[in-house]
């Protein structure tokens, strides 16, 4: 199963990107895919979007973003495609856990969540996030 | 955005009215809180209503958190959903916020908070 949806780096479109992957989670119907998975996947994919827009797009607006989510194999993946600058997540430090930073903790969240998080291409032109979980 | 504000003896309690806080909606809330952070504030953030939040959203209670305390004033935080939950505790800001299950036992934990509720 493979479902994406076309958007634009907006942080207003978070809401409609959420409500887009909770909908198709709810439609996958696998028995290992709880309400704490969906839970974790959103809020991943959530930061991972953010970051995107943020630092890949540097807050420019209407710039293309394609979230693809796919079921195969009991493996669930999340790939975000944009053509920012590219992640680089090895620069990233670990957050500040004392409270005195109000950032820093996307990146923490995203790989405390998911069993794996990878940095790429797709084509020449596309920058990918994939994302993945095993519902094993 | 707007909060219901309840004021309890001298605990000010605001409950904002939306359903999420992420980096859509974060800087409306942080403008909209504002006006209500004078000194010496005493203040429960009753999130009851929030049902996602992500890091942006916690960010935004941790500036609450240093204005208050700058402004020697104390904030406790209350109805927060299991998930709300799971990321305060996910990125240990559990031990930077006092964090009860409801409103009234936010109010309990102030001093005198126990007679003003009764």
């Amino acid at each position: 199963m493979l479902t994406e949806l076309q958007t634009i780096s907006e942080l207003q479109e978070l809401p409609a990107i959420r409500a887009y992957l909770q909908t198709r989670l709810a439609g996958m119907h696998h028995p290992q895919l709880t309400t704490a998975i969906i839970d974790a996947v959103l809020l991943a994919s959530v930061e991972a979007v953010t970051n995107i827009i943020k630092h890949a797009y540097a807050d420019a607006t209407d710039r293309a973003l394609r979230v693809c989510l796919s079921l195969q194999d009991d493996l669930l993946c999340i790939t975000l495609l944009h053509h920012g600058d590219r992640a680089m997540p090895e620069q990233i430090g670990e957050p500040d856990f004392s409270g005195m930073r109000e950032d820093g903790f996307g990146l923490f969240i995203i790989h405390e969540l998911m069993d794996t998080v990878t940095y790429g291409r797709e084509a020449p032109d596309w920058q990918c996030i994939t994302m993945t979980k095993s519902l094993l | 955005m707007q909060f219901v504000k309840e004021q309890v003896a001298e605990v000010t309690i605001l409950m904002p009215q939306i359903t999420w806080l992420d980096a859509s909606n974060v800087p409306q809330f942080k403008d909209a809180i504002q006006p209500h952070l004078t000194d010496k504030l005493q203040l429960i953030i009753d999130l009851t209503p929030v049902d996602f939040m992500d890091s942006s959203g916690l960010g935004a209670m941790l500036s609450v958190l240093k204005k208050v305390d700058a402004a020697h004033g104390e904030l406790k935080l209350c109805g927060m959903s299991r998930k709300v939950r799971a990321l305060f505790e996910l990125v240990r800001m559990h031990r930077i916020f006092e964090i009860y299950n409801n409103r009234e036992e936010a109010l309990k934990s102030f001093e005198g908070g126990m007679e003003a509720s009764s």
